[in-house]
């Protein structure tokens, strides 16, 4: 019977030591946690130092996608205004983020290390629409890498 | 005349603060809880979380009052209530504080001081068990029922417990009165000294009748859904969450009035603040068990209540009845 | 008189709740109405302490008690009401039970006990009265029914022990 009265005691101290340690949790929209960089969360398309697009549209990404997420259409650059950094470029540029799993085949597979996940994770919206991020969306990441 | 005018304010008042006290019971109780599992709590709504409750009542003000096909309308309609009423009626005999003089009147901080309170005290929170057993049968479902027997043996097997040992206090004090009962204490000492084995003991017995854990077997989540309370939703829900907290409180100011010397305590803060911080580190005790014990198996409780508990309060009865009357 | 007419009323319709109400739990809820409606008429009557105790024993605990055993045992059952098996019997027992209730009334305003006719004693009703008379003038009383009351829950712990293991071979045996 001590002992159970020895062991209560101790639960109760360990509880009330728990008061006074630091939490586990944190008040997340004024907090946030830093993520490795290595986390995958949302895509983006990068630039190089001049402002040119990196994607070529070669389609790699889009046909190593396992999900079927990705859809890139290419075309040959403009003539006049430099949006690439060769001939080639992607007119339009999609991921549907719903489809997507994250795995990161796409940044693997990327020729020009153009398509990269970045760590920002705050994925949702109201609408199936707003979930497929177009091209101007994934120029503009929050989060860049 | 005045005095009836008196006595409604006075009860009006007394259901203010009970209800105030309950949500901000509930909040604490939350917020602790988080503290203890070494998380935030509540702290969204209004500054600190302090508005929390305030968004629970209107969402459960808000919410569909379903009940089941199959189900006792009267009853099931009439439980909650019955539950809510003996919650609150407890309080009408706990002196909350000495008597006060405002106006040229002599205040009693409680609504009535019948000369048998404590027993009116126990007569009343021995009515809570009907809200629960009816809520339960009322339901048709079977986790209800279950839960509803459950909290009936329960709260029978170990308010015997609970008698016993407030019977040594009132031995003692010579008067059934709580407001005496306290005066007893200022001239003798808080009774916890000479009675701390029924104060345990109460304060034990205490957790199993507001049915919180460790002995929460009436609403054993991980295996009766939620018990007794499994289909109530909405109003008729709060109504039973609401009496679970101002029976912990109930529990906690009797317990202060009978073994902690009541509204008692040095004079440099007013005697209401003493029984409210008394009440307040009691109900803390209440969260910090429920944070740290796993609940009860049925038949280790039952044999617990009778085997443990009601032989020691008996033996300490006893003890006192002969220390009391001068044999010993 | 005005509350004794309301609280007679309300117990009697509890009273009759009980014998008339065709779900048990309905009987049960009855007869608890009529316990309080009597507690209510003990406080007017100033035996308070007959009144809380009438709530705490009977209220508190007996009817518990019996709703545990009547919610355990009705559980999902819906069965009519079984014919009856001796006919008018209902009848019977209302007449008799009310010329049971003139009888004693017609009794106790003829000759009023000794208690009633010299006035209400002292403290009476309430803690330290009550203790006189149980531990006083009606101490073998109380004793007496202690006796009874022990043996009879001796008697119900005796009946149901269980069935020893050498017993239990015998038994078997026999029936063999």
């Amino acid at each position: 019977m001590f002992d159970g009265v020895k062991a209560m005691t101790k639960g109760l101290g360990v509880t009330f030591k728990a008061l006074f340690e630091p939490r586990d949790t944190i008040s997340y929209p004024e907090k946030r946690r830093e993520y490795s960089p290595r986390f995958r969360g949302k895509h983006m398309l990068a630039k190089d130092a001049d402002g040119h697009e990196l994607c070529v549209g070669c389609g790699l990404c889009e046909a190593v996608c396992p999900a079927h997420a990705i859809r890139v259409v290419a075309a040959a650059a403009p003539e006049g205004k430099p949006v690439s950094w060769t001939n080639r470029y992607s007119v339009d540029y999609e991921v549907d983020l719903i489809r997507c799993i994250f795995c990161g085949m796409c940044e693997e597979a990327c020729p020009t290390n153009a398509v990269r996940l970045t760590p920002f994770n705050e994925l949702a919206a109201s609408n199936r629409l707003d979930m497929i991020a177009d091209k101007e969306e994934l120029l503009h990441p929050p989060v860049k890498k | 005349m005045i005095s009836t005018i008196l006595l409604i304010v006075k009860i009006l008042v007394l259901i203010g603060i009970l209800m105030t006290g309950f949500a901000y019971t509930m909040l604490v109780e939350r917020r602790f809880l988080g503290f203890f599992q070494l998380r935030l709590g509540p702290n969204r709504v209004g500054p600190g979380g302090l508005l929390q409750p305030l968004a629970d009542g209107l969402k459960m003000a808000l919410k569909e009052d379903l009940m089941p096909t199959g189900a006792d309308p009267m009853i099931y309609r009439i439980a909650p209530v019955l539950s809510l009423f003996a919650a609150l009626s407890v309080d009408a005999v706990i002196p909350f504080g000495a008597p006060i003089h405002l106006f040229g009147q002599t205040i009693n901080l409680d609504i009535a001081n019948p000369s048998i309170g404590l027993l009116i005290a126990f007569a009343f929170s021995s009515l809570g068990i009907y809200g629960i057993v009816l809520g339960g049968w009322a339901s048709q479902n079977k986790y209800s029922l279950l839960g509803g027997i459950r909290a009936s043996a329960q709260m029978i097997s170990y308010e015997l417990a609970m008698g016993l040992s407030v019977l040594g206090v009132l031995m003692m004090a010579g008067t059934a009165n709580l407001e005496r009962i306290v005066f007893a204490q200022q001239a003798r000492g808080w009774f916890v000294i000479p009675q701390i084995v029924p104060f345990v003991i109460y304060f034990i017995t205490a957790i199993a009748e507001t049915n919180r854990t460790p002995f929460d077997l009436p609403e054993a989540e991980s295996e009766l859904v939620a018990g007794y309370h499994t289909e109530y939703s909405g109003i008729r829900f709060a109504m039973y969450i609401i009496a679970e907290y101002i029976n912990m409180l109930t529990v906690s100011g009797l317990a202060v009035t009978l073994f902690l010397g009541g509204w008692l305590g040095p004079s440099f803060l007013p005697p209401i603040l003493w029984f409210v911080i008394k009440v307040a580190i009691l109900v803390f005790v209440f969260i910090w068990i429920r944070a740290t014990f796993p609940r009860f198996r049925y038949d280790k409780l039952m044999s617990f209540g009778w085997k443990v508990l009601l032989p020691i309060s008996f033996l300490y009865f006893l003890g006192t009845a002969a220390f009391v009357s001068g044999i010993l | 008189m005005t509350p004794f007419v309301i609280l007679a009323i309300l117990a009697i319709i509890g009273a009759l709740g009980v014998v008339v109400a065709k779900q048990p739990v309905h009987s049960a809820l009855f007869l608890v109405g009529n316990i309080l409606s009597l507690a209510v008429l003990y406080l007017l009557l100033s035996a308070e302490f007959l009144a809380v105790a009438q709530v705490i024993v009977y209220a508190g605990a007996i009817m518990v008690l019996f709703l545990f055993v009547v919610t355990l045992l009705t559980a999902g059952k819906e069965e009519g009401e079984p014919k009856e098996q001796l006919g008018g019997q209902r009848w019977l027992a209302g007449v008799l039970s009310l010329a049971v209730g003139i009888a004693l009334a017609v009794l106790a305003i003829r000759r009023p006990g000794p208690r009633i006719v010299s006035g209400l004693p002292r403290n009476f009703g309430n803690l330290h009265g009550m203790g006189l008379i149980l531990w006083g003038p009606d101490f073998l009383y109380l004793v007496g029914i202690a006796i009874m009351l022990l043996t009879a829950g001796l008697g119900v712990l005796v009946l149901n022990r269980p069935v020893r293991r050498k017993d239990a071979r015998s038994q078997r045996r026999n029936e063999a």
